[in-house]
């Protein structure tokens, strides 16, 4: 008798621990294998590992510092002491192009963080709180959005000088708008829902739900804009780079690495495309992966467009 | 607007260094102060503002610092070039994007949709002051076919010929990512008007394939997608200033952001003024077209 019990008790579990792994699947691991299956996404995932960990662990293997000039071979071709050649002053351009791919990457994805917290957190108190802050906060969301921000953060950086944090701080608090709205569009579809009124019935508070049941429903969608978000982060810090107003000068960046190619074209055709194919590439690869992604967790939609 | 101009003319004065002429090591300290009595930058902050505010109602912006001369005369020097830029730019991505959109929506998952797929994706991707740098390389270096720089050909009579020259890589540069977006856009749009109850009862009753798609999906289809092209006019004002930088265009663009390096105000704050308006009334357009094309929306 006291066997069978345990028996049957020990198979419930197993069947309770089954159908917790299938249901698993048919969360996380069955986007991520609907994600596997989508072949560009991978590969724009792979390339963006690849140059994570080029930025990450290059300057350990290709020991050359990108500061330093080397004056008696400016402009110099690809050769042993120099993998891809010497820019116009004489530093290495492989040495260049790693350590700016870190400031690149490292400037749009942190600027892509801090818009996304700040659209996250300007959408989720919209949608929450509806009324009046709704009303005030996304007529604040409009109007950013149909004033040429770009422009006004242009001048900005002109008049107060750039500086990795003003840069970092300026591409965040100008794209953050796309965000809020969809975070707010979310919190508006799941506000309404059962497992909102049963967590309001056991007195949860307004921030806590929020921050505990509304936010983790959004997601998904936070994902796919963070992914998008960093593709314009770094579109938007090469774009300031180049024209001499973001990164500056002895740090590298792929933006401001194509600033003084243009002048070098008829020599040093080369100085202009590397750099610009690996923002082209990477931007290409995040926002490959942002729409396999999309796919991945909302397999719906995209049957739908 | 006057949010922004007031935010900007604070910003502008708050910012660290001053005009760049007063820095001029060179410049006797005596001479310096006179310059900037001239200037009035001796004045109380709010009776400069209050100053500046009544010269711009009567449209006088005051004079550039560093080129002494009527920052409206500079300005409307340079509007045309950037209108010209702009508005081609903009045409050049509608012409592209409304037909591929259209066309891969209706041949869905063919290989035209997957190519204009490509593109679009390519046209986001592509960082458009390296797009700019690569077409110098191609046309001009390389085949020396197209001028790299400026409006027209110095010492020659300016031609339609000659300027639409000038125009071509600017225009491609500046409008590439709008194209890209809008054409996207079209393509889920009308996909989703093709779903429509109203599609499927036009289908039944025998339209053909083509009256359908003009008749009753496009009209639908399209509305939404000006509000995009709405959403994209200020993101291309920051392109102009990017694609007057690579190609030398004489444009406001550059007159901004070299005003900005040098600090010169007037210019800076006339500029922005212009661009506000500019964007403010295109906006008000874009709504005024909307609610033109559906009366659902339309503002009493």
């Amino acid at each position: 008798m006291g066997i069978l019990i345990r028996e049957s008790v020990s198979t419930d579990i197993a069947a309770r621990r089954e159908a917790a792994l299938r249901k698993d699947r048919g969360g996380l691991g069955e986007v991520w294998r609907r994600l596997r299956k989508h072949r560009s996404a991978v590969g724009g995932g792979l390339w963006l590992v690849l140059v994570s960990l080029i930025a990450i662990l290059g300057p350990f293997v290709y020991a050359v510092p990108h500061e330093r000039i080397d004056i008696l071979a400016p402009l110099a071709g690809p050769g042993p002491s120099h993998l891809l050649g010497t820019d116009e002053s004489g530093r290495d351009v492989l040495a260049r192009l790693i350590h700016g791919g870190r400031v690149s990457l490292l400037v749009g994805l942190v600027s892509a963080l801090l818009a996304i917290g700040l659209g996250t957190l300007i959408g989720a108190v919209a949608g929450q709180f509806g009324g009046r802050t709704d009303a005030f906060l996304m007529r604040m969301t409009d109007t950013f959005m149909s004033v040429p921000v770009f422009f006004f953060l242009l001048m900005l950086l002109a008049l107060f000088g750039g500086g990795l944090v003003v840069l970092v701080l300026g591409i965040g608090w100008t794209s953050w708008m796309g965000v809020s709205r969809v975070v707010r569009s979310e919190v508006l579809r799941h506000r309404g829902m059962e497992f909102v009124t049963a967590a309001r019935a056991v007195g949860v508070g307004d921030l806590r739900l929020l921050w505990r049941h509304l936010i983790p429903q959004a997601f998904p969608s936070i994902i796919v804009a963070a992914t998008l978000g960093v593709a314009h982060a770094i579109l938007a810090e090469t774009a300031l780079s180049y024209l001499g107003i973001g990164i500056r000068a002895p740090l590298p960046s792929w933006g401001n690495m194509l600033s003084n190619a243009q002048n070098y074209m008829w020599s040093a055709p080369y100085l202009a495309i590397y750099p610009g194919l690996l923002i082209m590439l990477t931007v290409l690869a995040l926002n490959i992966f942002g729409d396999g992604l999309r796919d991945a967790l909302d397999p719906q939609l995209s049957n739908e467009v | 607007m006057l949010v922004v101009v007031t935010a900007t003319f604070l910003l502008v004065h708050l910012a660290p260094g001053g005009p760049a002429i007063l820095l001029d090591p060179a410049l006797d300290p005596a001479d310096a102060e006179i310059l900037r009595t001239r200037l009035g930058l001796d004045r109380p902050l709010i009776e400069q503002y209050w100053r500046w505010l009544a010269d711009v109602v009567r449209l006088d912006f005051g004079s550039s610092f560093t080129f002494d001369r009527p920052v409206i005369g500079l300005i409307l020097e340079r509007l045309p070039a950037t209108m010209l830029l702009g508005g081609v730019s903009l045409l050049f991505a509608l012409a592209i994007a409304f037909p591929l959109g259209i066309i891969s929506a209706k041949y869905r998952s063919s290989w035209i949709d997957q190519l204009s797929s490509m593109v679009t994706l390519a046209g986001i991707s592509i960082p458009n002051f390296w797009l700019g740098i690569v077409l110098i390389l191609i046309f001009s270096v390389y085949l020396g076919v197209l001028p790299s720089s400026g409006m027209s050909t110095p010492g020659r009579p300016v031609s339609v010929v000659d300027v639409a020259q000038h125009l071509f890589m600017p225009a491609l540069v500046l409008g590439l990512a709008t194209m890209a977006s809008i054409a996207k856009y079209t393509r889920s749009s009308v996909l989703g008007v093709l779903k429509q109850d109203y599609v499927r009862t036009a289908r039944a009753k025998g339209l053909k394939e083509r009256l359908v798609l003009t008749r009753h999906a496009l009209k639908n289809a399209l509305i939404p997608v000006v509000t995009v092209i709405g959403l994209w006019l200020p993101r291309m004002v920051g392109g102009a200033v990017v694609t007057e930088t690579i190609f030398s265009w004489p444009g406001m663009g550059r007159l901004a952001i070299s005003a900005a390096f040098q600090r010169d105000y007037p210019i800076i704050l006339g500029v922005t003024l212009v661009v506000s308006t500019v964007v403010v009334f295109t906006n008000l357009l874009v709504d005024l077209v909307y609610g033109y094309l559906d009366p659902r929306i339309r503002l009493d």
